[in-house]
């Protein structure tokens, strides 16, 4: 009971991280130099890893979709399978585990060593606010590259996959081409964006949370890093689902309400 | 001015500040004597507003800081300053860029301006010339009189000190005292001293006072402190005493 007592608790002021994060962001946004430092740390600093995941993703996804289909005459939705699925699935989600991994590690690492070393307590004693001049930053940082990485990510995988598929199997340029323009809508790609953009916040506020929590020196650090990883991997397949049905749904329940009315 | 009144404090179960009572008069210093885990740091992060007591009130000009608007508390705030145990300087940030954090958060001053305010805050702590050095690259003392410097360079009105000679070498914890007495007469700020170390107290205080279960059982001018007969205190000098001699 007391342990519920006390996940609940900190399920709480996690949530009120989030909104006082937004509030400060929006309200009284940290210094534009501190908001361009997170832009080249998170994103430009990420985009080798990312193109690495994307490019191989593709390439595997390629592979064996043209093994798993071609006995079957399926082999032209080679192209179809690898973009869909990069953009829709693979690419959100394999960019959040790759951020995870980089820079929210990296994160929580940093502001629990920071807080573990008083240097939190040295920031408000000086009347500075953490979250204003720490995660502020990182939250509009993280909110604004995650979709960008994601785009990027799909992109490799896309050219990974074409350059098995064309390369490597023979299949033509126009078998692998052709069918996207007619089957890959808008919404496939918005649904994408969408969920990296929520990655992309629960990556930041997570990690963020737990370096301002740690307690225990540099064993709790370790502790902290450790456990907002796990929690940024599980939050983000659980999300994953959530928003997969909740966006699957309200593309079917604007469609039926455009046809109906226009 | 600071009154503190009936200050309350607890961690879970742990109660660590028993309705502790104190008075600072401007432009004074005390130093707050007491065995490690009683809670004197406790007390500092209360008077500083980086933890909020359970109970009680902290008054500095006539204002209690834990009811005050957010603005005001902010502007009482700013004029404010505390040297933490283990110096807390900024790891990201070079010796330079440390001392300048508060300038360049708070007032706005011109990029030379600001050097020059550095240079000299670097000077007064005998740092002159390690302004590109990262803090990881500094001895623990030269880490404390960063921190010193980046304290004194908005020059504060009320200053707290948390162990400020904790797990220095006997001389360098001596340039460390001569440093805060030195602070103090040039900043005329109200200071609360934190330590165990008597000999560091007898240098830098003006006043004593001696925190023991969660309370400050006695305050007194420092020539009269060590006269106090009471066992409590006593024994706290001749364990400190023993412990000095025994690590001089």
């Amino acid at each position: 009971m007391h342990a519920l007592g006390k996940a609940l608790s900190a399920f709480g002021e996690y949530i009120s991280l989030i909104f006082q994060v937004a509030f400060l962001a929006i309200k009284r946004p940290p210094s534009l130099s501190l908001i361009r430092n997170q832009l080249y740390e998170i994103g430009v600093l990420s985009l080798p890893v990312v193109a690495i995941t994307g490019f191989s993703t593709g390439m595997v996804l390629a592979a064996q979709s043209f093994f798993q289909l071609s006995d079957k005459g399926l082999a032209s939705a080679t192209g179809l399978m690898v973009t869909k699925a990069m953009l829709v699935e693979l690419g959100p989600v394999l960019t959040a585990f790759m951020v995870t991994g980089r820079v929210g590690a990296a994160m929580c690492a940093e502001l629990g060593t920071m807080r573990v070393t008083e240097q939190i307590d040295a920031l408000k004693s000086m009347s500075v606010n953490p979250l204003r001049y720490l995660v502020a930053p990182r939250f509009i940082a993280g909110t604004a590259m995650m979709p960008l990485l994601t785009v990027f990510s799909c992109l490799m995988g896309i050219l990974g996959g074409y350059m098995i598929a064309v390369g490597y199997y023979h299949m033509p340029h126009n078998t692998f081409v052709d069918p996207l323009p007619i089957h890959i809508t808008t919404f496939d790609f918005a649904s994408g964006i969408a969920k990296s953009f929520v990655f992309g916040i629960l990556i930041v506020t997570i990690s963020c949370y737990r370096g301002l929590t740690t307690k225990g020196g540099a064993a709790g650090v370790g502790r902290a890093t450790t456990n907002s990883v796990v929690i940024c991997y599980s939050a983000i397949l659980i999300s994953n689902f959530f928003l997969t049905v909740a966006l699957n749904e309200s593309n079917r329940v604007l469609s039926t309400f455009f046809e109906r009315w226009f | 001015m600071i009154v503190i009144e009936n200050l309350w404090k607890a961690y879970d179960t742990l109660q660590v500040l028993k309705g502790l009572n104190l008075t600072i008069e401007n432009g004074e210093t005390v130093v707050i004597l007491g065995r490690s885990g009683v809670g004197k740091s406790v007390l500092l992060r209360q008077i500083i507003g980086i933890e909020k007591p359970d109970r009680g009130t902290v008054t500095i000009e006539g204002k209690n800081l834990l009811t005050l608007p957010r603005k005001e508390r902010q502007r009482i705030s700013k004029q404010m300053g505390m040297l933490f145990q283990g110096a807390a300087l900024f790891d990201s940030m070079n010796v330079a860029e440390n001392t300048a954090f508060y300038l360049k958060q708070h007032l706005n001053l011109t990029e030379k301006e600001i050097k020059k305010r550095v240079s000299h805050a670097l000077e007064m702590v005998d740092l002159a010339g390690t302004e590109e050095k990262m803090p990881s690259d500094l001895s623990g003392g030269m880490r404390k009189r960063a921190a010193i410097a980046r304290l004194i360079v908005y020059r504060p009105n009320i200053v707290l000190y948390d162990e400020p000679t904790t797990g220095l070498d006997p001389i360098t914890a001596m340039q460390i005292n001569k440093l805060i007495c030195r602070t103090q007469r040039e900043l005329k700020a109200t200071s609360i001293v934190v330590t165990h170390d008597i000999r560091s107290a007898k240098e830098v205080g003006d006043k004593l006072a001696f925190h023991h279960d969660g309370k400050i059982l006695h305050v007194a001018p420092k020539q009269d402190f060590f006269s106090i007969q009471d066992p409590t205190l006593q024994a706290f000098f001749q364990n400190a005493w023993i412990n000095e001699r025994s690590h001089p």
